[in-house]
């Protein structure tokens, strides 16, 4: 418990300081959005209207010192402002839109390459030198090699473009989303399928192969040998005597891998035309919309600290060294 | 991703219009959807034109026509201006307005509103609506428009005489400010002057005059507009779909899916696209704007006319025109205005005569900074007279692919006179901010698209243009300024005389290709295409009725009564 309790005032304090970050990183890019909109536009402009825009965009020359603490204090109230880049759009509804497809596509396709990742693995390391483990790591190292733009795009030709086997983008066919009827959730999966497959293809290998590598160390352990001699069916060595013990690298992992979700989407959202956050922030960046900059990091900092709070208090279950308070 | 410049005209970093853009997945998904989901209102997209316009997959719902990142639909099927400029024909064509009239002064400028006409909710339009509208602009100043600005530099009133008659009154005589107000779209005042701060509004319920103003479908990354039941004149179709992309390979293949009837770019058409479907795909590419060298004058070298025109020499037009655009262009004559609009304006004598520093003569070119005592370095490389070396960086945005390798072209071709310059690629967004505040040496730009070449000479040419280095301005970015020109440009705003005004241009003419404050290239196509198979009536090469492009605001509302769905 009180391991727990330090844990989460670590998260408090790196929050805090993601959070500052977070508002002085994009404003240390040169660029001024204002302009940058107007170069977009071709009336011509005068000084009156640049001005009266940048006021209405929130533009302002006040010290940065400032900007931060009113920057504070509207993030407590949950308010995060206009999009510059989707005028007057509240950065709330802009990201509104799209984070629920991003956090559906996220979790299939992290949880899918985590389970079968780490199932492969386990199962090479099992009949460690055996047919399956000559063929399986490889191909699979092989794949997370593999320009995913590249993969994503070949897989797009063939099964969307040529095949129509899946659509072509989207989330679903309506524009509006559908009732989470049988039929609906059968379209929304149909959608999902090639995005969420495609990020899965590109990364079982590291999965795989760490979970492989920590079992044939654990698979050399005495307990084992114990426990084979006690009788205990391979089944349930397997499983809960080394799988067990062997995955603990792997959800360390997971908790990074969470970080990188809405990043690691992004070509996925560009091949497959997904409505994610993904795509958004790079377009945020690009438009140096900093409302929108700030709350879809803000997303992917609490989204991280979140996830590796939750492996922490994994750890505890998995590992009883932690629960006694040792360090693991 | 790779975009393609757009000149300045709508999002710059766009290639196909590729802020237009319809839907990909209608092949695979008209099925699925007829099949498993007629729960839904939604009107089947395939009664509706599917347009690629738009970039990006998480739309909001903003219809305000005032922010310059509203909705594409604001300004092409909901709000409508009192008359059309049509780069396609040069003509002014009635709209919402049915004519204009200048007083004898040329102070006050009388339009007749077209009778009849409705907002979509049942409300009569009338004079009251235009001038609360330009009342409200006035007021609120970074509302964005065609008219912006128009208070603060020519327009002093503007009053509702009757229900048809709209008056605006000018501080000054300025008539190219007809274009500014004919062109501003216009809101309904009885839901606008209930509006606190219509900067923020973001009026998801819009009520236009446009063909198309209800929101029939919106999701985050596609929506459907369907008709407005009091529109004005006949209209044949029932609305628009509108599907954001992420990527430009997904358009090309919704393209060759036939699941886009209009759109904007598709790289090389003759290869990659029209072979598809000979009989309905088509593209047609007028040019209204021209691709120019920039160089910052106040950049030791660079502000000798005789080092700008030996560049200009040294340039192999053709081939930027071959790489950049697949020969789809033509090379810019020395007036720097493109032919196809300004045809009426252009001086053939001045063409004739500057021919000469706008062609390729690299000997010519060499010959003329030899004279000019620019001697050339151990290096090869010329020094100015002070000894500083000349050596720029010439910078576009990365992804601008046919600006890029017209810069690369740039960059080799002056190697041979001697002029050492480096391509920089940076963002849009840094590249704006170094041009407009002309923290720059070389750069390439386009001109505003405009109804006569007077905002051409002055955002080039005028003093009144030339802001300090280090004050953004989206003009005169390379700082050239002669006050003569400021009086011919007041001598064309006196004047109502199209002779007289023509004079004043040709005169504008020569003192450009005399002074060449800039260089200019060759024509930038607007980007247009279109697929027949459902829909025909799209302007073309053999009927330019109105121009192709998505990106030209207004442009699209002069299409929609002429396009007609196919009976099967």
């Amino acid at each position: 418990m009180v391991y727990l309790l330090k844990r989460l005032a670590f998260y408090l304090l790196a929050a805090f300081v993601a959070i500052s970050v977070n508002f002085f990183l994009p404003r240390l890019a040169p660029g001024d959005p204002a302009s940058t909109i107007i170069a977009a536009y071709s009336s011509s402009l005068n000084a009156t209207a640049l001005e009266a825009l940048k006021a209405a965009y929130g533009v302002t020359d006040a010290p940065l010192i400032t900007q931060y603490f009113a920057y504070l204090g509207n993030l407590l109230r949950g308010d995060f402002g206009l999009s510059l880049s989707q005028f007057p759009s509240s950065v709330t509804s802009v990201i509104a839109g799209g984070i629920w497809w991003s956090v559906l596509l996220g979790l299939v396709s992290v949880t899918l390459s985590f389970v079968l990742g780490s199932a492969l693995g386990a199962l090479a390391a099992w009949r460690r030198g055996g047919f399956f483990d000559r063929i399986v790591p490889p191909v699979l190292l092989f794949l997370s090699s593999f320009p995913y733009f590249f993969l994503a795009l070949l897989l797009f030709y063939v099964l969307c473009f040529r095949l129509h086997w899946f659509p072509m983008g989207n989330a679903f066919s309506s524009v509006e989303r559908p009732p989470l009827t049988p039929a609906g959730i059968a379209d929304i999966l149909h959608h999902l399928a090639m995005p969420a497959l495609t990020i899965v293809l590109v990364s079982l290998g590291p999965w795989a192969l760490n979970m492989r590598n920590a079992m044939i160390g654990v698979l050399s352990e005495d307990y084992l040998t114990l426990a084979e001699a006690k009788g205990i069916p391979p089944r349930r060595v397997l499983l809960s005597h080394a799988a067990r013990t062997a995955l603990l690298p792997n959800v360390t992992a997971l908790g990074a891998a969470i970080g990188g979700v809405f990043s690691g989407q992004i070509l996925a959202e560009i091949v497959f035309t997904y409505p994610g956050l993904g795509y958004l922030l790079l377009r945020a960046v690009g438009s140096v919309d900093y409302p929108l900059m700030q709350a879809l990091f803000l997303i992917i900092t609490l989204s991280v600290l979140a996830a590796n709070f939750l492996v922490d208090t994994a750890y505890t279950l998995l590992d009883p060294r932690v629960r006694a308070g040792l360090e693991a | 991703m790779y975009t393609y410049s757009h000149g300045k005209t709508l999002l710059a970093s766009s290639w196909l219009g590729f802020r237009t853009s319809v839907r990909a997945a209608a092949f695979a998904a008209v099925a699925t959807t007829s099949a498993m989901a007629p729960a839904f209102a939604e009107v089947p997209v395939d009664q509706l034109v599917r347009i690629v316009a738009e970039n990006g997959s998480s739309f909001t719902r903003v219809f305000n026509p005032f922010s310059p990142t509203t909705r594409w639909v604001s300004t092409r099927t909901i709000f409508e201006p009192l008359m059309i400029q049509n780069y396609a024909t040069g003509k002014l064509d009635p709209w919402l307005a049915t004519g204009y009239k200048w007083s004898d002064d040329a102070l006050s400028l009388e339009f007749t509103l077209r009778d009849g006409v409705k907002w979509s909710d049942g409300q009569p339009f009338s004079a009251d609506d235009v001038a609360f509208t330009f009342t409200m602009m006035r007021d609120h100043p970074g509302l964005i428009g065609p008219a912006t600005g128009a208070f603060s530099s020519y327009l002093k009133s503007v009053e509702a005489v009757n229900p048809t008659t709209v008056k605006f009154t000018f501080n000054s005589t300025y008539t190219p400010g007809l274009f500014s107000i004919a062109d501003q779209f216009v809101v309904p005042k009885h839901v606008w002057q209930g509006v606190k701060d219509p900067m923020t509004f973001e009026n998801a319920e819009p009520v236009g005059t446009g063909p198309f103003t209800t929101v029939d479908a919106f999701g985050t990354d596609r929506y459907q507009m369907t008709r407005n039941p009091n529109y004005w004149q006949p209209i044949n179709i029932e609305g628009v779909f509108v599907q954001g992309f992420n990527g430009n390979d997904q358009v090309s293949a919704a393209l060759l899916a036939g699941n886009i009837d209009w759109g904007g770019l598709v790289p090389d058409p003759d290869v990659t696209f029209v072979p598809a479907d000979p009989d309905h795909f088509g593209y047609w590419w007028p040019r209204t704007s021209v691709v120019q060298l920039q160089a910052n004058t106040t950049v030791g070298a660079l502000g000798d006319t005789t080092v700008r025109k030996a560049m200009s020499m040294a340039l192999d037009r053709q081939r930027m025109i071959n790489t950049g655009v697949w020969g789809k262009s033509v090379p810019a004559n020395a007036t720097g205005l493109p032919e196809a609009p300004f045809k009426e304006w252009i001086d053939p004598k001045v063409v004739a005569d500057g021919q000469s520093w706008v062609t390729m003569d690299v000997d010519a070119a060499n010959t003329l900074l030899d004279d000019a005592g620019y001697a050339r370095g151990a290096d090869g490389v010329r020094a100015g007279k002070d000894g500083t070396p000349l050596k720029y960086d010439i910078i576009v945005p990365s992804g601008w692919n046919d600006w890029v390798s017209a810069s690369q072209i740039v960059a080799e071709n002056l190697k041979d006179v001697g002029i050492d310059v480096t391509l920089r690629t940076m963002t849009a967004d840094s590249w704006t901010n170094a041009t407009f505040s002309g923290k720059f040496q070389l750069s390439l730009g386009t001109a505003v698209r405009t109804a006569t070449p007077f905002e051409f000479y002055r955002n080039n040419m005028a003093t009144t243009s030339v802001q300090p280095v280090g004050t953004a301005s989206p003009n005169n970015q390379q700082r050239y300024g002669d006050p003569k020109v400021d009086e011919l440009l007041a001598k064309f705003a006196a004047s109502t005389s199209l002779a007289e005004q023509k004079a004043v241009v040709s005169t504008l003419e020569g003192m450009f290709s005399a002074a060449a404050p800039i260089i200019p290239l060759y024509e930038q196509p607007d980007w247009g295409l279109y697929n027949t198979r459902r829909f025909t009536g799209f302007p073309t090469a053999d009927k330019p009725y109105a121009p192709l492009s998505l990106q030209m605001t207004n442009g699209p509302l002069l299409v929609w009564p002429h396009l007609v769905r196919n009976a099967n």
